[in-house]
């Protein structure tokens, strides 16, 4: 049964093995290189050739200061980004929904997506010029009377930074894939719903929430797989000497060691990051299937 | 897959990854391991080999990355290609794109024949991947008598530098300004205004000037709008050091106390200028924005713009020459002249503490070292050309030197004042670098000297009288502090715990110089510094500590005279 299946589909097959030699090329034989974490890796000696070492990379990775700092930091980030910032799409997706004037809510749509299209090498650059202390916004706070504040070099503040300008910078890219699944209700359920005298809040909650769900929860998912990814990019652009304290997380972390050329730690911290969302993106979609009874999830 | 949870086996590779791990279990390299790691059986009678100029050889060189703009095929490049018959084929980067680059071409396995490293720390980095290798000291000596004799007298520690196993593995350079100390500055103009006729000398002198600068108003303005003095909490090399100074101590070095090493942020005298800058912290005399303010990473410039607007009246580390020479337009004292004309500066003294001390850190005249790579070993001429070449530039008097260091002569750069036999004409006026090759990107592009290497006796002689008369004053070499072995990561526990104990320290002393935490926690942290690898590297700098004086006092060094 498997072979004529598998002769059946032997065009598609054809379609996907590209990619999927792609994949194995790049994605998957340089995880061999994960070795390098349980070995007291040489440059000279190579991979296969430096001897092993079992755990010591990892004890030695978490005895350290800095590595506990930046997993702090990184769930501490993460976590804000995923309480705060995985509502926000959603309900700008059903607030641009509700918009009338179909060429207001377009043009609406059409502005919030653009900065998903901007590198952060970019975005950094202007932040950095706007959040200034000396910058324009802080400008008009001193004319108007108040304290400038330290967007970019206080603790907390910088943190806030972060997490408004990563939903700004998102927000109109994951509500499109709301609006798709909005787009995709069927308007007879509305119609039904109306006749039973259900107002605008009323659709929305009984409605299109519930149809929203298979989407929420598989966006979802994916995110908790990133829960240790605290957005590299952006706040390699971002960050400076006042805020390394709040703001190094793994991946900076590894950056910096393998600058240092400590391949080992830099591994170790790669291969941690990898294994518990890994973990985290198995077990959330086991609960979502079983929490809709084999519904939802993404597998 | 239908019964068995689909995910259970994702979790059973990790586990079967995780006990094999297990299995492989053993500790880390022995001593004896480590060093046969390093050992390379390759091996040239480099003794024996004589160099053969007909022969046209490659060499693939990274050199200090401070040539952003550099090119291949600069003047002094080709000049040293034409004279020696090679083909130096340089990777010009700047320091970050150094950072970047290095591992990638090293994880790559394109090691290039010469390496910059700029600390000792990154030698040894290279040493263990194994990616460098050995140069005798003997064939330096024969191959470069007269740059070895160079470094031996002006900087010694280079060679300590570039000592690993007792064996010697790089080529230590020089920076002549760096066992120069740099005074801070004084708003004169603020000391006449509150009524302090003789420049502050003591540390109770600079304390009082402080306290009026805070709070008698010495712009006048009527308002509340001033402070003593500034400094950074991000630059640990710079951090408060002329007043630790005072005490005869480096919060961020290894100093020697009764014949024994000590990190000298943990010795009591750390805690006593700690306890007065708090108390000056407290009193208000310090500007409050010393926590925010990034004044390691923007240079110099937030400090100079808070001297120069009239917040503080003092300002460390910029009592150099280039602040107060007339002749250049970006000078501290030329700038000021036009955004305040009325605010005078001058450079201060180094305060002096209780017991007479006085200074402030100093990096020391060696600072880089070139390392090799195994390239060397397959073509041994290579790295033979490579010390001929860095000789002749030393060897051959002042004008090859010059040619080397600055370009030709009348094309590159000339005299400021041509020479009439009058004293501060010629040598004495300084180097000026001729149009079209003044800003620093044209003369990288064209005139890009390869090496890195100063020979302090040339360069004070071609240094302009007045910058001398300046340094004489101001700069006395007498006040340099440093650190017992030149560089806190010679200590090779370093790449583990030195730069987390580092910025955890500052963060300390900030936190007690603030009163955010008492000045007990001092000796907190002193406990918690020693257990959280202090101990290891104090043990390891003792051991390097030794090293040095055995290095620089063995026979190696006793031939200092040779012709």
């Amino acid at each position: 049964m498997k072979k004529s299946r598998f002769y059946k589909h032997s065009d598609l097959m054809l379609m996907i093995a590209p990619c999927m030699f792609l994949l194995f090329v790049f994605a998957y034989i340089p995880m061999g290189g994960l070795i390098i974490a349980f070995k007291d890796f040489r440059l000279s000696l190579g991979i296969l050739e430096s001897p092993w070492s079992g755990l010591d990379t990892f004890r030695q990775l978490f005895s350290s200061e800095d590595f506990p700092n930046a997993l702090k930091n990184t769930l501490i980030i993460s976590g804000l980004r995923i309480t705060i910032g995985f509502a926000a799409p959603i309900v700008f997706a059903l607030l641009l929904n509700e918009v009338r004037l179909k060429w207001f809510g377009r043009t609406v749509q059409t502005v919030t997506y653009l900065p998903y299209l901007f590198s952060w090498v970019v975005l950094g650059g202007i932040f950095q010029m706007i959040l200034t202390e000396s910058g324009p916004l802080n400008s008009i706070l001193i004319s108007l009377g108040l304290n400038p504040i330290p967007f970019l070099t206080g603790d907390t503040w910088f943190i806030v930074t972060l997490i408004v300008t990563g939903i700004w910078q998102s927000v109109g890219y994951t509500a499109v894939i709301y609006m798709a699944a909005l787009a995709g209700i069927d308007p007879g359920l509305y119609e039904a719903a109306r006749i039973d005298g259900a107002g605008r809040f009323k659709q929305t909650v009984h409605i299109t929430l519930p149809m929203l769900q298979p989407t929420i929860i598989v966006l979802f998912i994916l995110q908790i797989g990133h829960i240790l990814s605290a957005g590299f990019d952006q706040i390699y652009n971002l960050y400076n000497p006042s805020v390394y304290e709040v703001s190094d997380i793994i991946d900076t972390y590894v950056l910096r060691r393998l600058l240092t050329m400590d391949f080992g730690l830099a591994t170790a911290a790669g291969l941690f990051k990898a294994v518990v969302g890994f973990i985290l993106v198995v077990l959330a979609n086991h609960l979502a299937r079983r929490w809709s009874d084999g519904e939802s999830g993404v597998w | 897959m239908l019964k068995a949870p689909y995910w259970f086996a994702g979790l059973g590779v990790i586990v079967a990854v995780a006990l094999l791990a297990l299995l492989l279990e053993r500790t880390a390299l022995s001593p004896e391991e480590a060093r046969a790691a390093i050992s390379h059986p390759e091996s040239v009678d480099w003794m024996s080999i004589e160099d053969d100029p007909d022969k046209p050889i490659e060499i693939n060189w990274m050199p200090l990355p401070r040539f952003p703009n550099g090119q291949e095929g600069a003047y002094a490049e080709r000049e040293l290609e034409e004279r020696f018959n090679v083909d130096i084929k340089p990777i010009l980067l700047d320091i970050p794109g150094y950072g970047q680059r290095k591992p990638m071409l090293f994880a790559a396995g394109e090691i290039p024949d010469v390496i910059w490293n700029g600390n000792p720390i990154d030698v040894q980095r290279d040493i263990f991947h194994g990616t460098i290798r050995p140069i005798p000291r003997e064939l330096i000596k024969k191959h470069a008598p007269r740059y070895y004799q160079v470094i031996t007298e002006h900087a010694p520690v280079g060679w300590l530098y570039a000592d690993y196993a007792g064996q010697n593995w790089g080529l230590p350079m020089i920076w002549a300004e760096g066992g120069l100390p740099a005074p801070g500055v004084w708003r004169k103009d603020w000391l006449d205004a509150v009524g302090i006729e003789k420049e502050p000398q003591t540390m109770e002198e600079f304390h009082e000037a402080f306290r009026r600068f805070t709070f008698d108003d010495p712009d006048g303005n009527g308002i509340d709008d001033t402070y003593g003095l500034t400094n950074t909490n991000t630059g640990w090399h710079m951090m408060f050091s002329e007043f630790f100074g005072a005490y005869g101590v480096l919060p961020f070095d290894w100093v020697e106390r009764d014949g024994k090493i000590v990190w000298g942020g943990i010795t009591p005298e750390a805690k006593q200028v700690l306890g007065l800058l708090r108390q000056w912290y407290e009193e208000g005399i310090i500007d409050p924005e010393w926590v925010t303010d990034d004044l390691a990473g923007t240079g110099r410039k937030r400090l100079k713009e808070k001297i120069m607007s009239g917040r503080i009246g003092y300002a460390h580390s910029l009592g150099i020459f280039q602040e107060f020479d007339a002749e250049s337009p970006n000078s501290l004292v030329n700038v000021l002249a036009q955004l305040n004309p009325s605010a005078q500066v001058v450079p201060a003294a180094f305060p002096a503490g209780p017991d007479g001390q006085s200074g402030n850190r100093v990096w020391g005249k060696a600072s880089n070292v070139y390392v090799v790579g195994p390239g060397v070993i397959e073509e041994p001429l290579k790295l033979i050309r490579l010390l001929k070449l860095l000789e002749y530039q030393l060897a051959n008097g002042e004008d090859t030197y010059l040619q080397f260091s600055y370009g030709q002569e009348g094309l590159h750069w000339d005299y400021a004042l041509p020479d009439d036999g009058s004293p501060g004409t010629g040598r004495e006026s300084g180097i000026r670098r001729l149009e079209p090759y003044a800003l620093d990107r044209d003369y990288q592009r064209e005139v890009l000297p390869v090496w890195g290497i100063e020979d302090p006796d040339y360069e004070r002689a071609n240094t302009s009288l007045e910058q001398r008369k300046f340094d004489k004053r101001y700069r006395d070499e007498a006040y340099a502090l440093s650190n017992v072995i030149g560089r806190s990561s010679m200590v090779p526990s370093s790449q583990q715990y030195l730069e987390d104990l580092r910025n955890w320290q500052l963060i300390v002393y900030t936190e007690i110089i603030t009163g955010e935490k008492p000045l007990a926690y001092f000796d907190t942290f002193v406990e918690e510094w020693l257990a959280r690898g202090g101990a290891q590297m104090t043990a390891e700098a003792e051991a390097v500590l030794q090293r040095k004086q055995t290095l620089l006092e063995g026979d190696a060094f006793k031939e200092k005279a040779i012709q």
